[in-house]
């Protein structure tokens, strides 16, 4: 099937406006209002998307295989209703987080190399109650030479309650299966790779009932059915404490044994909300991010030396962070002091940071570390050298210390960091550098 | 020199794949998108001992964004708001957007970064076949709007 050339050239120019008039970092919103035409009460994709989700949901709730699988029958539109159950969910806190119903079934998953990217309340929006949990892990994986992500999205909620992803891909598995899982039945939904185009592996959602009036969902983006079901020896009930411990912790791996590279992930509120609405509490709140977020860095198993680095840094970026009202959602640290290489990186939503520290080869053209627009400034053995950066032709900042064969370089990425809090960084990092290696 | 031929990497390829992620997950996700790759990538190794960093970045961009897309189906479903819909382009722009995240990645780097069939291959990582048959599938859904 061919398009003619004129519809060709309503496509390119369709594409054209999703890719050229709209400015990075602005919404949909604001895309369709401002770029293309004034806003009326017209259709709204996200209302199909809605409406989609509503059919296939419908067509879910009355398909006899899903009220044979899914432990009994759904709750009606009019229940459904009443319930008033999001399907989105809300980032899990101790702090005014929804009380959870006794005897609700926490669940978590042991596994090698993974971290726990997002654990999130799912919560009636009238009451407040509690009605699900979800966590998603992350493994970083290789395909065909590319790093790539496994997501395995674990839930456990109501039993009925609509979940739309899980409502969708049932709707398209071609088949189902039951298997005991130790004392688990569970029923394996199979979902053709042509149904949700991932490439290479059909995919296979599971779902059992964890105890009464709650269900468990697993949907493991990236494996096949078999290596599905081999999670299910990692499937663990945990007891309320040990759940608020991971919501505490959330992002330290769950086996770190051999893990370089901490990776700790905080839900931040977004920034906008977080410079309206920042009360004394959000701001305690955003202190024990940070907190957290270096506290579980310097707990890593790296070498010792390793955190002097992070502890260092550590304040300076969040000081910087916290004065532009942001709020600091990820940090990774990676590397080794003692080798005299590494990185880190702080990011927060589109703004990241980067730092790296290396040996600096003996050839280095003086030119390269020296160009004549840069900013030099000899601190005993050290020059800090400070210069835009051309090439990204953003604001980025690059920054270096050289001393002798060593050169830590600071790249602010699109984060407005101040040209001296840059230049502080850099003489943080070389001061820990030497602490560590001396 | 890794650092600066990173730099050199990420700036020579940065506005691309603003634009190819901002096809495949919108604007407002779409730098975080490239970020994410480009610091995951230059974790792993230097951009710039790569052979063919521009393919590899693409598929990395592809990688996160259907990443993204999922994340969106399981948190929230992407709210987009339509204008005026009697301005002509709004039914493709919505179809486009609707369409799956590969199929929407072939069609971007078809009709609009001009690649052939088996650039996009090697952009996505897929045979070329796939490419087509992606390709086949987009244009059979969107025929209706264009």
């Amino acid at each position: 099937m061919q398009l003619e050339s004129h519809q060709e050239e309503k496509l390119r120019r369709s594409l054209g406006v999703i890719v050229t008039e709209t400015p990075p970092g602005q919404d949909w919103d604001a895309l369709t209002s401002s770029e293309i035409g004034s806003t009326v009460d017209g259709r709204r994709p996200g209302q199909l998307w809605i409406a989609l989700a509503a059919i296939v949901v419908v067509l879910v709730m009355f398909s006899p295989l899903v009220l044979l699988n899914r432990g009994g029958p759904r709750a009606t539109p009019s229940e459904q209703s009443a319930s008033n159950v999001d399907r989105a969910s809300t980032p899990s806190g101790r702090i005014g987080g929804p009380e959870a119903p006794p005897g609700f079934p926490y669940l978590t998953l042991e596994l090698p190399q993974t971290k726990v990217e997002h654990v999130s309340d799912v919560a009636d929006e009238e009451t407040g109650a509690l009605t699900g949990i979800q966590v998603v892990y992350q493994q970083e994986t290789f395909r065909a030479d590319q790093p790539a992500l496994r997501e395995i999205v674990l839930r456990v909620q109501k039993v009925g309650l609509p979940f739309g992803v899980f409502d969708e891909l049932v709707g398209q598995a071609e088949g189902t299966e039951v298997v005991q899982a130790g004392n688990r039945s569970v029923t394996v939904y199979s979902i053709p790779d042509a149904a949700i185009e991932e490439g290479t592996y059909d995919l296979a959602v599971l779902h059992w009932m964890e105890s009464p009036g709650f269900e468990a969902i697993l949907i493991p983006w990236g494996l096949d059915r078999d290596s599905a079901l081999e999670l299910m020896s990692g499937v663990q009930r945990v007891d309320d404490d040990t759940w608020a411990a991971l919501v505490d912790q959330v992002g330290k791996l769950v086996d770190g044994s051999e893990a370089r590279t901490v990776t700790t992930m905080t839900m931040g509120v977004p920034e906008s909300d977080s410079r309206d609405s920042a009360s004394g509490e959000q701001e305690l709140a955003r202190e024990a991010d940070y907190e957290s977020l270096y506290r579980a860095a310097i707990n890593g198993d790296g070498p010792t030396s390793q955190p002097d680095v992070v502890a260092n840094l550590g304040p300076l970026v969040s000081e910087e962070l916290t004065a532009q009202g942001r709020v600091l959602v990820s940090a990774s640290v990676s590397g080794d002091v003692s080798t005299k290489s590494g990185e880190a990186a702080f990011a927060n939503g589109s703004s990241w940071i980067s730092l790296s520290w290396q040996i600096w080869p003996d050839t280095v053209d003086s030119g390269v570390l020296y160009p004549d627009d840069a900013k030099v400034e000899t601190m005993g053995a050290v020059d800090v050298i400070t210069r835009q950066d051309h090439h990204s032709q953003s604001s980025t900042v690059s920054l270096a210390v050289f001393d002798g064969d060593v050169l830590v370089r600071v790249d602010s990425g699109n984060l407005e960091l101040s040209l001296d809090a840059v230049r502080q960084i850099a003489l943080r990092l070389h001061a820990a550098f030497q602490q560590a290696t001396s | 020199m890794h650092v600066d031929g990173d730099a050199e990497v990420y700036a020579k390829h940065r506005e691309e794949l603003l634009r190819y992620a901002t096809a495949l997950v919108g604007p407002s996700r779409a730098e975080d998108v490239v970020s994410t790759v480009v610091l995951r990538s230059m974790r792993r190794q230097p951009l710039s001992d790569l052979e063919s960093p521009r393919a590899y970045l693409l598929k990395g961009v592809l990688n996160e964004s259907r990443g993204v897309v999922r994340r969106a189906r399981t948190e929230r479903l992407p709210e987009l708001t339509v204008s005026d819909p009697s301005i002509e382009l709004i039914d493709v722009v919505e179809a486009v957007w609707q369409l799956p995240v590969r199929q929407r990645a072939a069609v971007f780097l078809f009709y609009w970064e001009a690649l052939s069939t088996s650039e996009i291959a090697e952009a996505m990582g897929i045979g070329t076949g796939t490419v087509k048959r992606y390709l086949h599938l987009a244009r059979r859904t969107l025929k209706g709007v264009l």
